[in-house]
């Protein structure tokens, strides 16, 4: 459904995307990762028809999307990821002008996305708060109930049932055999919505891996506080990686085999764990940094 | 063309239109009020020569139109016109783009040149609407100011026209930058910049026959009011050159914003 050909364009500081080659199947809801000034936007403004490549080209359901890029609209919704609405008008008159431009006549979609994500439409544009502004954005992303939605970092300023919410949205939407590309930076959001995931470093894709495989791989470092030094002793005499000691306070990285880990701390005295996982950004580079070590 | 653009961007930009209008309407009223028929005198006499050379008032008056002509269209109108054109210019394109709020436009199936074409509609039709309500409103207000008063009124409507056509090529110019570049303070200063640059070679012109020959650098030569209320004026040439101008301008406008990257 979605299509990058040996997308590149070089900018004049040398930055840009370079050889970008990936397909999005219909019905797929692909996440989209990188650092900042990876790339991510340019890659999705070209999907939008906004830039035009040096060479390579992008395409939706087999349109180019810098050639036809006002056909390719009808079937695409977007959320950009910067918010800026046009001045001097409120939520309504915007949402009112693109479903006008889209020559969309039922609002019921419109009324009913703005019914859920309960905010007034009515308030100006320039009064909203950033998670009001981003709801405007995702009703405009997804009134049309279009084919296709392209979303550059969708829950950046929604507060976490707002953030659920939108998890649910895009869901529905898979549900109903819609293609997604989002980019973002939240793992638990990627892990929710997505099949797939790619990443992109300096303009370059280093991986595509389905996203089940990456949780896999995800390492998950427990930070325990013991009872007494034997029990330290005992995690030792395990299989467990301990990568940190501080007193009583112990560091163990694990990934899977969570069965060994709870037998093990089953005779310990635990008084204190926390759980911190491994960014999703961070297993990619892991993951790729690996690939090129046995390469 | 799409009409919920059109509209939608209508409503954003009427007041800017209203106040320059009002601004306009204001001037030309109390211009047309300080003339006394009877006097002949001169409002502009106090002017020191070399100022009245400047702003092209050197011509002398023809009765009432030509006052207005001199009073009004020579500099008040020509200032206040190419201030808005720059604002209004700014506002329809490179603001959007600068600050991002294109994309939204963008994203729907109305293409980029329609986008642009929308946007220009909405600068000329403003424009328009201005030059004809002030051109209504002089000559519904001349014989309720002036008693007995010899008023050309097809002079009149002349000057209307050839401003309106002036300032479709001066507002095409910068229409033309807005869509350029992706800076709104970049767009705002090249237009302003060329049309200060318009506007010095006019009055550097007029000051001095030996600087005559920056005529041919300034678009605002081909405006002549005085010498169209004083009849000397074949406005054909200019009125075709004006308007052959500005098409050309905003189409080369639409051309380029079709074509260039935009930073959305």
């Amino acid at each position: 459904m979605i299509q990058l050909n040996r997308l590149t364009k070089t900018f004049k500081n040398g930055r840009g995307i370079f050889g970008l080659t990936f397909e999005v199947k219909r019905g797929e809801v692909f996440g989209f990762l990188g650092p900042n000034g990876a790339g991510k936007s340019t890659t999705i403004r070209h999907l939008m028809g906004f830039m035009k490549p040096h060479s390579g080209n992008a395409k939706i359901n087999g349109i180019d999307c810098w050639k036809n890029s006002a056909d390719i609209q009808r079937n695409v919704g977007y959320l950009p990821g910067e918010i800026a609405f046009p001045e001097g008008m409120n939520g309504l008159q915007f949402l009112n002008l693109i479903a006008g431009m889209r020559r969309i006549k039922d609002n019921g979609m419109s009324d009913r996305l703005i019914e859920r994500l309960q905010f007034d439409a009515g308030t100006p544009i320039r009064k909203m708060s950033k998670g009001m502004k981003q709801k405007v954005g995702i009703v405009a992303a997804f009134m049309h109930d279009p084919a296709v939605l392209i979303l550059d970092e969708p829950t950046s300023g929604l507060d976490p049932l707002m953030q659920n919410l939108f998890i649910q949205l895009v869901l529905e939407a898979k549900e109903k055999g819609k293609t997604v590309i989002m980019s973002s930076h939240s793992f638990d959001e990627i892990n929710r919505t997505c099949d797939r995931a790619g990443i992109i470093k300096d303009g370059r894709i280093v991986a595509v891996e389905d996203v089940q495989r990456l949780q896999a791989m995800q390492r998950k470092v427990f930070d325990l506080t013991l009872g007494a030094k034997r029990d330290i002793d005992s995690l030792r005499e395990s299989n467990l990686e301990i990568i940190q000691e501080d007193g009583l306070r112990v560091k163990v990285a694990m990934q899977g085999k969570y069965d060994d880990f709870i037998r093990t701390l089953s005779v310990c005295n635990v008084t204190n764990m926390d759980i911190h996982a491994q960014k999703l950004e961070d297993i990619f580079m892991h993951y790729y940094d690996r690939k090129v070590n046995e390469g | 063309m799409n009409k919920a653009l059109f509209a939608s961007t209508m409503l954003r930009t009427y007041k800017l239109f209203s106040i320059f209008t009002a601004l306009i309407l204001f001037y030309l009223i109390v211009i047309i009020s300080m003339f006394s028929s009877s006097a002949e005198s001169d409002p502009f006499e106090m002017l020191p020569e070399a100022m009245r050379d400047a702003f092209g008032m050197g011509e002398g008056m023809s009765g009432l139109t030509g006052f207005i002509a001199t009073g009004f269209y020579g500099v008040t109108f020509v200032l206040f016109m190419i201030i808005l054109c720059i604002i209004a210019a700014n506002q329809l394109m490179a603001s959007l783009v600068d600050r991002g709020s294109m994309a939204y436009l963008l994203a729907t199936p109305v293409s980029r040149s329609k986008v642009a074409v929308t946007q220009a509609s909405v600068l000329i039709a403003g424009l328009f609407g201005l030059v004809l309500v002030s051109t209504l409103a002089g000559i519904a207000a001349v014989p309720v100011l002036i008693e007995n008063a010899d008023f050309n009124r097809s002079a009149f409507i002349q000057i209307n026209i050839m401003g309106f056509l002036l300032f479709f090529v001066i507002s095409g110019y910068a229409f033309l930058f807005s869509s350029l570049f992706n800076d709104a303070k970049q767009s705002l200063v090249a237009s302003g910049g060329l049309s200060a640059a318009f506007y010095l070679f006019q009055m550097l012109s007029n000051m001095s026959e030996n600087l005559e020959w920056l005529d041919y650098l300034t678009v605002l030569t081909l405006f002549q009011p005085t010498e169209i209320a004083a009849g000397e004026a074949d406005i054909w040439p200019n009125a075709i050159g004006l308007g052959l101008a500005g098409s050309l301008l905003y189409a080369l406008a639409v051309y380029i914003f079709k074509r260039r990257d935009l930073p959305l």
